[in-house]
């Protein structure tokens, strides 16, 4: 037993010293988590007014740092607060490279959010909370075998396992469903009121063997991912099979801050190509330390 | 340094479990669910959004609602409440009023559940039952109280293509 744990924590000790998810991706990851919260900050500020008052009567007002905002003493003054709000997330998106600060500061908002359109919330929302959330434990310009690396491979590890465990999860969910097997629940979804758009839902999607063929490549794809993610040769292509159906969930379903936040993640999962400016660099150093010998 | 890096692998052993645990959580036996733990777990489920989407068969039931008020000595004409906000979205783009339509269904839907459930005087007293009249009134009739109110409940069948009544009631609020 003792054996089996030990091999287990040597394993994730060279994962998390090993495993590199390059800069150039975490501020990526981090400047479309910001931007995507600041558009939701923006798109839902017309109906602010109404959201606010939503929230104070169902009776989210504390002393919580996260419920000050709802508490009566901001009544007429949570417009500004919301101003103030996206200042600060532009603020982040341009300057933040991990000061913790600033990152705890947009995580409240981002709970702010989410406390004001919790009964309209899908999933979506709170994925994204918590990648926020996470991002307070990530810091760009790490360096090598730093203790600052370690956390930023832990945190990053987290969130590749968290989204991989819930594709499975999904996949599992799905599967044991009769409606998901036999193509009825594609059948049902192409007709519900209030989530397919009909602009853009074209008359073969109703076709009934589409259907099962959907239904099948979903929970296919979800089984797939997460073991498969992991190996070279197949991440491009599970990448763009991921991105193709996070954008038909966000355009066909209206599910965008859903379809959106899960596209985000796939960056973590991303080689982003080097610069050819880099590629130069390594070149000219491999030149060199060749001339030296 | 290597103490540091024990820490962080056993914390990230935890984190793991912590995971399992709570991905098993819809399968484990029903005084688990119960137990403070359960409870704890079910809260956690909630905040990271985990466990399988799409999969209940209630979502994919479509639903329709249509409310009007009596007000000024007469009854007005009846309005769709949905409708209009997701048409607004899938029109203009607009995604306040798709989060908006998303907060008409959460609120009209529980109350439609508890009248199921517990019956229409129990509805109407409920918390759920204020929430959803006084969103109403702000946001649908400019925060006016009506003499009176009536909401009625369609669940839509796309076969038939018919609408079949779920609930009604006339109140005054």
């Amino acid at each position: 037993m003792n054996k089996v744990l030990h091999k287990y924590i040597i394993g994730i000790e060279s994962c998390i010293e090993n495993q590199i998810v390059p800069d150039k991706n975490i501020m990526w990851f981090r400047r479309c988590t910001y931007l995507l919260l600041l558009l939701k900050i923006f798109f839902i500020w017309p109906e602010l007014p109404m959201f606010y008052r939503h929230a104070v009567n169902i009776g989210l007002g504390s002393l919580m740092p996260y419920r000050l905002i709802f508490l009566p003493l901001f009544y007429n003054y949570y417009n500004i607060y919301w101003f103030f709000a996206s200042a600060i997330v532009i603020i982040a998106l341009v300057l933040n490279k991990g000061n913790r600060l600033l990152s705890v500061a947009i995580f409240i908002i981002s709970i702010n959010y989410i406390l004001l359109v919790d009964q309209s919330s899908n999933g979506g929302d709170n994925l994204h909370n918590f990648l926020i959330f996470m991002l307070i434990f990530i810091k760009e310009g790490a360096t090598k075998r730093s203790v600052r690396q370690m956390v930023n491979n832990t945190t990053i590890l987290i969130i590749q396992m968290h989204f991989c465990i819930l594709y499975f999860l999904n996949a599992f969910g799905k599967i044991i469903r009769p409606f998901w097997r036999d193509g009825s629940y594609f059948k049902n979804l192409w007709h519900l009121l209030y989530y397919a758009n009909p602009n853009l839902t074209p008359n073969w999607f109703f076709n009934p063997g589409l259907n099962v063929f959907t239904g099948w490549a979903v929970i296919l794809f979800e089984f797939i991912f997460p073991i498969f993610i992991w190996y070279k040769p197949y991440k491009k292509l599970l990448i763009y099979i991921g991105l193709f159906f996070h954008l038909g969930i966000a355009l066909f379903l209206s599910l965008p801050d859903f379809g959106f936040t899960m596209i985000i993640v796939y960056i973590l999962f991303w080689d982003l190509p080097t610069s050819i400016y880099k590629k130069k660099k390594f070149k000219l150093l491999k030149l060199a330390q060749k001339k030296n010998i | 340094m290597k103490l540091m890096k024990r820490f962080i692998a056993i914390f990230t052993i935890f984190i793991f479990l912590g995971y399992i645990l709570v991905a098993i959580y819809p399968y484990t036996p029903s005084f688990y669910q119960k137990s403070y733990t359960g409870k704890a777990t079910r809260k956690i489920k909630k905040i990271l959004a985990y466990g399988a989407l799409f999969d209940r068969e209630n979502a994919i039931i479509s639903k329709s609602v249509s409310y009007r008020f009596y007000q000024n000595g007469k009854w007005q004409q009846s309005q769709l409440l949905l409708e209009p906000l997701f048409n607004d979205y899938v029109t203009t783009g607009n995604f306040a009023a798709l989060k908006h339509c998303r907060l008409d269904v959460r609120l009209v839907v529980r109350i439609n559940q508890i009248n199921k459930h517990k019956g229409i005087i129990k509805m109407l007293k409920s918390k759920e039952y204020t929430q959803f009249t006084d969103h109403l009134f702000y946001r649908h009739n400019q925060n006016i109280k009506p003499d009176s109110l009536e909401v009625s409940y369609y669940v839509k069948d796309y076969e038939t293509n018919s609408m079949n009544l779920s609930l009604i009631f006339k109140c005054k609020p």
